[in-house]
């Protein structure tokens, strides 16, 4: 029985291992009742308590001395000698009582335009424990191929890309065809809001990055509509110019673009991770369904590797009534209804939203975290960290392809398998 | 089924107008395509992107050609003519080896 004890708490250790931090070179122990360590020269107490910090050698695997210790008939239980980190709170107005996405009270959310239903104290991307390690981005350009962004926002202004003299205005218009891509439908202001609406300025809203370069490519007008040109012309610039992801909240319905396909390789080539949107039913008709099996929603479906699907939930993180869903196309869930963030009326407007476009760019900052903290990662990496670094919720198993939704936090902390390693066995 | 007019200077302002300034082109969408206007694309190791836009511009009558990557063109036809339509400009364009795809141009709806 004890054997299967020391197994189980190996695998949840190991588990654990995947997230978590912890000092190397040392292991904690409780010993049993008048048991001691004689065997490790280097163990002192931890003040205030009954437990014993013993020192490793420090190239010495720290997992491998746990299941050693725990195996010690003298130790009652081992363990890593964890890092924890602050949580850190924003002094954003709208955060406690309006961004659930963020910070689950629960709350009931001002001005909610989908069913109001507070969900369980929790229910969010653990973003304060996140920002805990990171909340700047400024070394990620994040490329928001939408309405335009009002550049000149309270809570956008500091984030927007600089582009120079060549683009003066953050980015470009492709569906106007002018260097000014100002936005004339408050979609893109929104979407950029979510991902990196200043943080900590005791202005409106926060992003899930409080720092960032928020890359504004016009491809769609005031009524919401682009084409495929608008759009292929808006990725070849995020390439030209550098950018890490976009953030891509517009569905095409249909065959396969082979167009589209080809820049969506292109930006694959680049480096590129393209976040999209599901979709909420057909054409925004607000039915859900299973892009599996019906229309389906581009680039959502597209296979390349570089693009990560998303749905939404509501506040009891179940899937949004007007979410579509695919066991083999829908990455991953974020908070997507009632979310407050920028608008285009002014520069200090804000409104609430729900859709598949409004959890996309959670996912985003999240990825531009994980990025950010991570300078040396692929956009397979940041892909895989935000997608398996989520938490498990049941009723997404059969709808998505991780079963989960992001979880900042998580994400950030999520460890890659390393690549490219060659195992040589020698007789 | 789903009919939409975007006004004529609105559409040439995004694809400019070499061959047919002025012309009223009213941008007609059904069922997601957006009616005489294609995307093409070419493999640009094997043609440079300009050489394409020219061929493809004398391949194609009364039209203009525009590209909008290095491996991608943006072909609209003239409102004042009958559309020649995707098979006849796959048909005409296939002579170019170079020619990987011909597809007509949608419409994308943001969520």
């Amino acid at each position: 029985m004890l054997n299967k004890l020391v197994f189980i708490s190996t695998l949840l250790f190991a588990t654990n291992s995947l997230f978590a931090e912890y000092v190397p070179g040392e292991v904690i122990v409780k010993l049993k009742s008048s048991s001691s360590i004689s065997a490790y020269a280097n163990v002192s107490e931890i003040a205030g308590s009954d437990l014993k910090v013993i020192k490793i050698d420090k190239d010495k695997d720290v997992m491998e001395a746990v299941q050693e210790l725990a195996q010690n008939p003298d130790v009652e239980y081992a363990q890593p000698n964890y890092i924890y980190h602050i949580s850190v709170v924003p002094n954003d107005p709208y955060f406690a009582p309006k961004l659930w996405g963020l910070k689950n009270t629960p709350q009931n959310v001002p001005g909610a335009t989908y069913a109001n239903n507070p969900g369980n104290l929790g229910d969010d991307i653990d973003a304060e424990d996140a920002w805990g390690i990171i909340t700047d981005c400024s070394s990620i350009i994040v490329a928001v191929i939408d309405t335009g962004v009002r550049y000149t926002h309270e809570d956008l202004s500091a984030n927007m890309w600089n582009g120079g003299v060549s683009y003066p205005h953050h980015g470009w218009n492709y569906h106007d065809s002018s260097n000014d891509p100002i936005d004339d439908n408050g979609h893109g202001s929104h979407v950029s809001g979510i991902i990196g609406a200043q943080g900590n300025n005791s202005k409106g809203v926060t992003g899930v990055c409080w720092r960032v370069n928020i890359m504004a490519l016009k491809a769609f007008g005031s009524d919401g509509t682009g084409s495929t040109t608008t759009i292929i012309s808006s990725i070849d610039f995020a390439i030209n110019n550098g950018a890490n992801i976009i953030n891509a909240s517009f569905n095409l319905y249909g065959s396969v673009d082979a167009a589209l396909s080809t820049k969506i390789t292109d930006a694959q080539k680049a480096g590129i991770l393209i976040v999209a949107a599901a979709g909420n039913g057909y054409l925004n008709d607000g039915s859900a369904y299973d892009v599996d099996a019906g229309t389906k929603t581009y680039p959502c479906c597209y296979t390349q590797d570089n693009v990560l699907c998303v749905t939404a939930l509501d506040q009891k993180f179940q899937r949004a009534t007007f979410a579509n869903y695919g066991a083999t196309s829908v990455d991953v869930a974020a908070p997507g209804t009632n979310v407050w963030s920028a608008w285009n009326t002014n520069d200090s407007f804000y409104k609430i939203e729900s859709g598949t476009s409004m959890a996309t760019p959670y996912a985003v900052g999240v990825a531009a975290l994980v990025w950010a903290n991570n300078p040396g990662y692929t956009y397979l990496d940041v892909k895989n960290a935000v997608m398996y670094g989520g938490a498990v919720v049941t009723s997404l198993a059969d709808t998505t392809v991780s079963g989960k939704v992001i979880n900042a936090y998580n994400a950030v902390n999520y460890i890659n398998v390393p690549r490219g390693l060659t195992a040589v066995v020698s007789q | 089924m789903k009919f939409f007019i975007v006004s004529g200077a609105l559409f040439f302002s995004v694809i400019g107008c070499s061959c047919h300034g002025g012309v009223n082109h009213n941008r007609s969408v059904t069922d997601n395509v957006i009616s005489r206007e294609y995307v093409v694309v070419i493999d640009n190791t094997e043609q440079d992107p300009s050489a394409a836009q020219k061929e493809i511009q004398s391949a194609i009558e009364d039209c203009e050609v525009k590209m909008i990557s290095k491996n991608i063109a943006h072909i609209i036809t003239d409102p004042k003519k009958d559309d020649p339509g995707l098979e006849k400009i796959k048909t005409e364009l296939s002579k170019f080896k170079w020619v990987k795809s011909v597809e007509q141009n949608k419409e994308v709806h943001i969520n």
